[in-house]
């Protein structure tokens, strides 16, 4: 009796299993299925209910699965399942960092003669290329970071958007003085310190370092952190200070935007990838960009290449992954990309319009600007410690402490001495 | 008298019912620790001895990290077991006094409803509490360098304050009630009873608690991750033993992960707390009298 009852279970559960086997047998022999890896889980309805269909429709045997990853944990989790073989198909990329760690693993394939490579311009190239300039990437978006401010506000003080440091204070000051509103808020919670730097430091310091000219000499090591513009650049964050609201090192993130939101703070530091949830239709919100030293300056603007696509070198699915990059280069996918994720700008040097008004409002930040790349990124972003986790760090604490911007700069070179070889040279 | 074959045969019942926890013990336990010490002596599958952990404890950056997550441990474990345990063995002591006459269990329950919550609720609601841009406390707690990690660790005081609790609950009402009921004809107050006679009957159980607080909090992560991330901040001032181990083996942000650092790290770890289980154990639980009744 006990034989034939387990016997019995084993027959059931043995029944249950083959015919799904066989059916995703089947299903596999019919269509190869990719993966795409990404960090952008806000993305996913987007990618689920539009692009993929889209593509699904004209390749019907193809299966498209999006599965992100949350961006803190993306490059550790990327990497990790990349040395597991278990990585999907198609990967997005980063800037910079982790991508060129993994050209120079061959962890992607080189996309040289992919077909419409050719509408991107070499510049959008250089985060997702080898030294020889290989590409490895399609570039899909580039974004930037700014100041939203609630127009209802401005109004009601008699404000207008600042163009230079001054006007700036002077704006700050004014909601201050008025005492309803928060004048300023960004995140200053440890948690996001990423924020500080991005949509901070790499925000209002171009205009001080004079964009990538600044970047490249601290690159070099030619330049300290300690030298004069550098400092400018900090002491312009450090200026948000007595403005930003109370209780600041707590509020991260989504405290940040809901304070705006909500119509408390006046204005918001943000990034043009918050167009959707700051900027919905109906809401009264402007955008500047970071303010110039004395009037007259030709503005710095930060376009950041955000992401772009490549294929896992381990995919059993090469062609198919490749026919799915070719349409990542088309007008079509550049189109639908742009009005689908407003406030990620296409790379494309095809004419793409932009629907939503505050994504044009960003873009049109770059008309008359020098549009320049965030520092850091290129050499000081591959090692361990990196200029990424050491900046974060510093600004978080100048931010919410007493600390001044001199400290922060020396701090900022003390540490790139010991670990960065192009500025260990300049050690005392 | 048994004979052999039966002897034998006990044996091998006896064997087969550890076996099923044996096997789990052997593949989830033994195994993992053994090959987490063996990969911390390669760099990049080449052997190289014993330098991952010079670097951990001589490399200017990476010692000071480990350190200060060290004495972290260090403070998140005194605050913890200085608050946690008294105030667990009052209420203990209070729910079995007799004194609370009605709904004992009613409390019971209540206060070890937070130990079932998930971590994430827990950390999510304390943060909303005190924050002070939508909380009740004005003063940032958990952005300032000096208050942060106390302030974690009484949210984790007050998430798991049932375990302890329940512990002593059920060690104090297994006392027998005669040597209490003795105690109180000889005219002892209900606080002498508590000090000379129940504590001294439980204090094995106050010990093991310890020691459970102990390494609970040595290998704490999951409330300071929920809370704040992988470089747990202000400045890394809650940055404790288990977050580091995560970003070392990890990575976290543009800090890429790397297992063999990773698994030095991890050893570390596990020989602080097997020497201080072990201290424990040698000095203080040893000389322990246990009471006999």
């Amino acid at each position: 009796m006990k034989i034939s009852k387990v016997s019995l279970v084993l027959a059931t559960s043995i029944a249950l299993i083959i015919p799904t086997s066989i059916v995703n047998a089947i299903a596999a022999g019919k269509t190869t299925t990719l993966t795409i890896e990404s960090w952008r889980a806000d993305d996913s309805v987007f990618w689920k209910e539009t692009l993929i269909p889209m593509y699904q429709k004209a390749n019907p045997d193809v299966k498209i699965v999006w599965a992100p990853t949350p961006s803190n944990e993306y490059d550790s989790a990327l990497s990790l399942r990349i040395k597991g073989k278990t990585a999907g198909d198609v990967i997005m990329c980063r800037p910079y960092g982790l991508t060129k760690t993994l050209i120079k693993n061959k962890n992607l394939v080189p996309l040289t003669g992919l077909p419409g490579l050719t509408n991107f311009t070499t510049q959008s190239m250089q985060s997702w290329s080898n030294a020889s300039a290989v590409p490895y990437c399609v570039p899909s978006a580039s974004v930037g970071a700014g100041f939203y401010y609630n127009k209802d506000i401005f109004k009601k003080l008699n404000l207008t958007a600042p163009k230079t440091q001054a006007e700036f204070i002077a704006v700050l000051e004014k909601i201050k003085k008025d005492g309803k509103y928060t004048p300023i808020v960004a995140a200053g919670a440890s948690s996001d310190s990423w924020a500080l730097d991005q949509m901070g430091l790499e925000l209002v310091g171009p205009n001080y370092w004079k964009g990538d000219a600044g970047g490249k000499a601290l690159d070099d090591g030619t330049r300290k952190a300690t030298d004069p513009e550098y400092v400018a650049a900090f002491a312009a964050l450090a200026s948000w200070k007595p403005y930003l609201p109370k209780g600041f090192s707590t509020i991260n993130y989504t405290d940040a935007e809901q304070l705006f939101i909500l119509g408390r703070a006046a204005i918001l530091v943000e990034g043009s990838w918050s167009v959707k949830e700051i900027a919905p239709p109906g809401k009264n919100v402007g955008v500047f960009g970071p303010p110039v030293a004395k009037a007259g300056d030709k503005p710095y603007v930060q376009v950041l290449a955000d992401h772009g696509f490549g294929i896992n070198s381990a995919s059993p699915s090469q062609a198919a992954a490749k026919k799915l990059l070719t349409w990542f280069t088309t007008k079509e996918f550049a189109q639908a990309y742009a009005n689908g994720l407003p406030g990620f700008f296409p790379l494309s040097k095809e004419k793409i319009s932009i629907d939503n008004p505050m994504a044009q409002a960003w873009l049109n930040l770059r008309d008359g600007a020098n549009v320049t790349a965030p520092i850091g990124m290129d050499k000081m972003n591959t090692g361990n410690p990196n200029f990424f986790s050491v900046i974060n760090n510093i600004l978080n604490v100048m931010m919410t402490t007493k600390k001044t911007p001199e400290q922060a700069a020396a701090d900022l070179q003390k540490s790139l001495e010991t670990w960065y070889p192009p500025q260990t040279k300049n050690k005392k | 008298m048994i004979s052999k074959a039966l002897a034998r045969k006990r044996y091998r019942q006896l064997f087969l019912f550890t076996a099923p926890a044996l096997a789990f013990f052997l593949i989830f336990a033994v195994f993992p620790l053994v090959g987490t010490i063996y990969i911390s002596f390669f760099k990049e599958s080449k052997f190289v001895g014993l330098a991952n952990f010079v670097f951990l404890f001589t490399n200017e950056d990476a010692s000071k990290r480990l350190l200060f997550a060290f004495l972290h441990n260090c403070e998140f474990f005194a605050i913890a077991a200085s608050i946690q345990l008294p105030l667990a063995l009052s209420m203990a002591a209070l729910l079995t006094s007799g004194r609370v006459r009605r709904m004992t269990g009613f409390y019971r329950t209540l206060l070890f409803i937070p130990s079932t919550l998930s971590v994430v609720i827990v950390g999510f609601i304390w943060r909303l509490i005190i924050s002070p841009l939508w909380g009740i406390i004005e003063y940032p707690l958990l952005g300032e360098k000096a208050t942060a990690l106390p302030t974690i660790t009484l949210m984790s005081v007050w998430q798991y304050l049932g375990i302890p609790l329940v512990f002593l609950y059920s060690a104090l009402i297994s006392i027998p009630s005669n040597i209490i009921e003795a105690a109180r004809v000889d005219g002892a107050s209900d606080f002498r009873i508590l000090w000379r006679i129940k504590i001294p009957l439980i204090a094995p159980q106050i010990g093991i608690i310890t020691i459970l607080t102990f390494i609970w909090t040595f290998n704490g992560f999951d409330i300071i991750y929920a809370l704040n991330g992988g470089m747990p901040g202000p400045d890394f001032s809650t940055d404790v033993l288990g977050t580091l181990f995560y970003r070392t083996f990890f990575g976290w942000g543009a800090d890429q992960g790397n297992q063999n650092m990773g698994a030095a790290t991890a050893t570390v770890i596990f020989f602080i707390i097997l020497l201080g289980t072990a201290a424990y154990f040698a000095l203080v639980q040893r000389r322990l009298k246990v009471s006999q009744l």
